[in-house]
């Protein structure tokens, strides 16, 4: 067996790529200019089934199965279209007592390399997140490891077919309600990049 | 849910670990630096760890010892890790079941990689779910929880549970951040355990299916 310090120097190393990746994860989190994210596709170019409201399109969402039968998450993808900044405000679901995103950063909060606690940026847990901004041209895309909606309080089971409401409330778009289909457990995720 | 900012013991790691990464890890670093031009979250985690190493996961720079500790499988009996698993891979998690994202995500992802593993690995493959909340997380919780992602693998996962100090010094024994805040805030690492009893590798946070299947055969030992 090999020795085994308190705390092994390789581990620690990883352990901070973790936290390092989480990092990342985080900041990947703040809205992206639309279309970053799909190579060569025009900013601003959105799904042609991504339910549209005021100035955004929100596309790409679907809810996981949950393994609990407490808890699960939804992920979705929203563009701001407009030349105004936008907020998602809140979030309600007919499947859960409660909704709210979670481990998005706060507004402007911005996860810095060498944060001043750099637990404050290495989270892997649940971390509510505050209003979170769309700027003009940019989306938010919430997808596994990169800020959730956290559905908490499930009514019933969620199974794969079903369909799981979800409110959306913006700022200046007002209220946007998704019918979200459920994922399996072991499916592949639709693509919330606008892609196919 | 509560916030995990916490002070003390895991910032003195932390603050280590910082400086340690800086000069060692230049590809873990691979998601942040991704986000100024990619945001490409359907694109390969951040999983390269530089030029030196073969593997998809995190290479370790000495390899860990399989870790010792008893807890209680999810039918109540008493497992040792270190002799029930020994010379068998094995990957070891630390989550909880009310976790909605990161752990659901890593436990399909191991179950979707051994679904495509050559049946050499796969045959006595062990995959061990240590709780991180062994308050709500009772073996039959544990149980039904798993059985969502194991339920057509040959070896089913095993799920274990214990005293909430019993399975802090598991994570301790392993070498992982313990988890705080009733579990929530906890290591991301997936483990790797060779049948030489040693890890080589883990998986970090976003890794894919692709990942394991490609690192397990290397790792696995001789």
């Amino acid at each position: 067996m090999s020795r085994r310090s308190p705390l092994p120097i390789g581990l620690v190393a990883a352990a901070l790529a973790c936290v390092l990746g989480a990092v990342g994860l985080v900041r990947g989190l703040l809205p992206e200019p639309a279309g970053a994210a799909a190579g060569n596709e025009p900013a601003q170019t959105v799904p042609a089934d991504a339910v549209r409201q005021g100035d955004l399109a929100v596309y790409g969402a679907y809810v996981r199965e949950p393994a609990s039968p407490d808890t699960a998450a939804a992920y979705f993808s929203v563009t701001n279209l407009g030349d105004r900044s936008e907020h998602l405000t809140g979030l309600s679901s007919g499947a859960a007592t409660s909704a709210a995103v979670h481990d998005v950063p706060a507004a402007g909060g911005t996860a810095s390399a060498t944060p001043a606690d750099p637990a404050e940026g290495a989270s892997v847990g649940m971390t509510p997140s505050g209003p979170v901004e769309i700027r003009p041209g940019q989306t938010l895309t919430l997808s596994p490891g990169k800020g959730h909606v956290m559905l908490e309080g499930l009514i019933g089971p969620l199974v794969p077919g079903q369909q799981v409401s979800l409110l959306l409330t913006f700022e200046k778009a007002g209220q946007m309600l998704l019918d979200v289909p459920v994922i399996a457990i072991g499916a592949p995720a639709p693509t919330a990049e606008g892609g196919s | 849910m509560s916030r995990h900012v916490s002070a003390g013991r895991r910032r003195g790691w932390l603050a280590a670990a910082l400086l340690l990464a800086a000069v060692t890890l230049a590809g873990c670093a691979t998601a942040g630096a991704d986000e100024d031009s990619a945001g490409d979250s359907g694109g390969p985690p951040a999983s390269v760890s530089g030029p030196a190493t073969k593997y998809h996961g995190i290479e370790f720079g000495e390899p860990q010892s399989r870790p010792s500790f008893t807890l209680t499988d999810t039918s109540g009996l008493p497992f040792d890790f270190a002799a029930r698993t020994a010379e068998k891979p094995t990957l070891l998690y630390f989550g909880y079941t009310h976790c909605p994202d990161i752990c659901p995500t890593t436990m399909a992802t191991l179950a979707t990689a051994i679904r495509s593993l050559p049946a050499d690995v796969a045959a006595d493959l062990q995959v061990v779910f240590v709780t991180t909340d062994p308050a709500r997380d009772t073996g039959d919780v544990l149980k039904t929880y798993l059985s969502k992602f194991d339920a057509d693998l040959a070896t089913p996962f095993v799920g274990l549970t214990g005293a909430l100090p019993d399975v802090e010094a598991a994570q301790a024994a392993a070498g992982v951040p313990v988890a705080e805040d009733a579990g929530q805030t906890h290591s991301t690492l997936v483990m790797f355990y060779g049948r030489d009893d040693v890890a080589r590798i883990a998986f970090p946070a976003g890794f894919t299916s692709d990942d394991v299947v490609h690192d397990l055969p290397l790792a696995a030992g001789p």
